[in-house]
């Protein structure tokens, strides 16, 4: 497939030098007008940006912190009605935060209390007395519901966004580091030392990689640290692989060998050539590693390796979402879909950046 | 041919040699001891224990005589089993891991090859991308989100299907075999219909419509054994990505599995079954590996044996 497409690389590269007398369009001015006609990849950049400032900014709105829940609270179904109850208890008034389903569900057990009746008057009247205790309606309430400690799961999946993005976005950076500084050495200096590190890369590639992170994990504790080094040396083989293909196809290219001919000098052929064909390649495939990175990070998190409470990242909470799905769906519905619409809406993008960058499909 | 093979396989002994010695120093330079959890045990016992399986000798020649067993085929007792063997726990967890696996795998490919085909006869019409984009969905629903969903819905819910076990009717089979294999139906669908177009646009496949073969000729005879060539190179890779998903599957579905006792023996630091696991599994992604090296070679005529 390289050589075919590279072929047409060359070809539609020179096609667009020459058609840049006529009209001045850079690479990049084509690949964003490419961008923007694909309306999947679009749709894929706003919503994913839209989660990222939602997960960014949204804490300091809702009103709750992720770490402190109210355990009478615990479970509570989204938008659930929440009522304060006000006891007496000799001199000293006891409140308490209560949802009204759960308080009703919990008041069949006690005979003396009846709940059904105390529900109805303070939904209708916001406020009812019985016995020592006054209940009042409040107008607080959970987008989302609540988890089992009674935390408010709108706010725990915004701070678990900000923990699963960063470890997506830092991981995939350790990877690109390694492997484009690994790939770029080997695929320009060539010869034997191209050889050797390329056969190292295939070697590391034959081994269960998943398995030796989880053993990392295991083995050395469960380190937030550790899981970025763990996963970028992971995600970092194919992306030398890419970048080596790419710089050795470019020093092959005939409008390099005619900049040399015509004699250009080293850094700027670099420059002009160079990096603009690689970092395409490594745009693409970042933006295609970080959902990958999101996706093993909640995977160790599901298996109770990666993220240790009390911080919770999107794996975490779907996690524990899972154990209580039967009886509280809401618990790993709304987490899940986070997750699930993030990285397609990066996979999307992905695939829109790919289909831009790439000279095929230039309009010319 | 048979010396493409053969280098292979000479291939794979160091790279298994160096599995090997990586998690052999990296579970025993970890903290924590296989017997840390029996707090009663006084420290002269912990020490008889530690000379009954040959812990306390220096860690190199354990390693040599870790080795020279592996030689025989002797994969050394279970720590946290005791009088239990290692050959004897992966071979007993074996049977339902690998049924898992090849379920999911044929499930795969019966629902991916299909719909991958079929998006590639019909390029950009509906039929093309209602299942690509069934495709991307399914990417991103990954087994730790989708196991929970499916287990709730058709268990407790409706009431239909088995959730728990592996061992029993096809009823036991469904829901863990879809879970583990949607994702990667959805892969092959994509990849299939890569692989379908390009081969497609080709000069030998326009001919063969020009000479008026018929539709099923054209895809059947002529097209598919090149368009599934990305398919098949991914077989490797998904084996890999099916052994981490078969983790989560066993543990949701309560299957009684090798992924869960790789899992549990590395957190008991019950180093020889570790160690057993992770070259059991490496030596499977390997043997795979080359499988499937060979098989694309022998569908693409034009890549050579080397």
């Amino acid at each position: 497939m390289s050589a075919s497409s590279q072929d047409k690389k060359s070809k539609t590269a020179s096609v667009i030098e020459s058609a840049a007398l006529a009209k001045p369009t850079s690479l990049w001015q084509d690949a964003w007008a490419r961008l923007f006609k694909n309306k999947a990849a679009v749709a894929g950049l706003i919503t994913f940006a839209s989660i990222a400032i939602f997960c960014l900014v949204g804490p300091f709105f809702t009103g709750y912190t992720e770490r402190k829940g109210e355990l009478a609270l615990s479970n509570s179904a989204p938008l659930a009605d929440i009522m304060k109850e006000v006891r007496i208890e000799g001199n000293r008034e006891r409140i308490e935060y209560k949802s009204i389903d759960g308080f009703v569900r919990s008041s069949r057990l006690k005979p003396s209390v009846d709940g059904e009746l105390i529900a109805q008057q303070v939904r209708e009247n916001g406020e009812y007395q019985s016995g020592n205790s006054t209940y009042t309606l409040t107008d607080r309430s959970h987008l989302f519901g609540t988890d089992n400690q009674g935390r408010d799961l709108l706010t725990r999946i915004m701070t678990g966004g900000r923990i699963s993005l960063m470890v997506g976005f830092l991981a995939t950076s350790v990877s690109l580091l390694i492997g484009v500084f690994y790939g770029a050495t080997a695929g320009y200096i060539g010869g034997r030392l191209d050889a050797t590190m390329m056969r190292i890369v295939d070697i590391l590639y034959a081994l269960p990689f998943t398995i030796f992170v989880i053993l990392l994990m295991v083995v050395f504790g469960r380190h937030i640290w550790l899981l970025f080094i763990a996963i970028g040396a992971v995600e970092w083989l194919t992306m030398a692989r890419i970048v080596r293909g790419q710089v050795v196809a470019i020093k092959r290219q005939e409008y390099v060998e005619a900049s040399i001919a015509l004699g250009q000098k080293s850094p700027k052929i670099i420059r002009k050539h160079v990096i603009p064909n690689v970092l395409g390649v490594v745009i693409v495939y970042s933006t295609l590693t970080v959902p990958s990175v999101i996706m093993l990070e909640s995977f160790l998190s599901f298996l109770g390796l990666g993220i240790q409470p009390p911080a919770a990242s999107w794996g975490t909470l779907i996690k524990e979402g899972a154990e209580s799905m039967e009886v509280y769906p809401w618990q790993l519905l709304f987490p899940a879909a986070f997750f699930s619409i993030t990285l397609l809406s990066l996979n999307f993008l992905g695939d829109g950046l790919r289909d831009a960058l790439d000279p095929k499909n230039s309009p010319r | 041919m048979l010396r493409f093979i053969l280098s292979r396989v000479l291939q794979a002994i160091p790279v298994l040699f160096i599995i090997v010695t990586l998690t052999f120093f990296m579970v025993r330079l970890a903290p924590g001891g296989p017997f840390d959890q029996e707090r009663a045990m006084s420290a002269a016992s912990k020490e008889a224990i530690n000379r009954q399986y040959g812990l306390d000798k220096p860690l190199l020649s354990q390693y040599t005589a870790y080795l020279s067993d592996l030689l025989k085929g002797d994969m050394g007792p279970s720590l946290s089993s005791p009088g239990r063997q290692v050959n004897e726990i992966i071979f007993s967890k074996l049977p339902n891991s690998i049924q898992l696996g090849l379920f999911s795998l044929a499930f795969a490919l019966i629902v991916g090859i299909p719909a991958g085909m079929l998006a590639s006869l019909k390029q950009n019409s509906w039929l093309d991308y209602i299942p690509m984009t069934g495709a991307m969905v399914g990417i991103c629903l990954p087994t730790f989100v989708i196991g929970p969903i499916l287990s709730t819905v058709f268990g407790p819910w409706l009431g239909w299907l088995p959730v728990i076990g592996w061992s029993g009717g096809i009823e036991f089979k469904v829901l863990p075999t879809a879970t583990l294999g949607l994702a990667y139906a959805a892969y092959v669908a994509r990849l299939t219909r890569g692989g379908m177009l390009e081969i497609l646009g080709q000069d030998f496949i326009r001919t063969a419509w020009a000479k008026g073969a018929s539709t099923f000729s054209v895809v059947f005879k002529h097209a598919l054994r090149g368009g599934l060539i990305p398919v098949v190179s991914f077989l490797g890779p998904a084996l890999a990505g099916l052994i981490s998903g078969s983790f989560v599957v066993e543990t949701i579905f309560v299957i009684p599995g090798l992924g869960q006792e790789f899992v549990n023996s590395a957190l008991n630091r019950d180093y020889f079954l570790v160690l057993g696991t992770v070259l059991f599994y490496a030596a499977l992604i390997i043997v795979m590996n080359i499988l499937v090296d060979i098989a694309v070679v022998w569908l693409n005529p034009r890549s050579k044996f080397e």
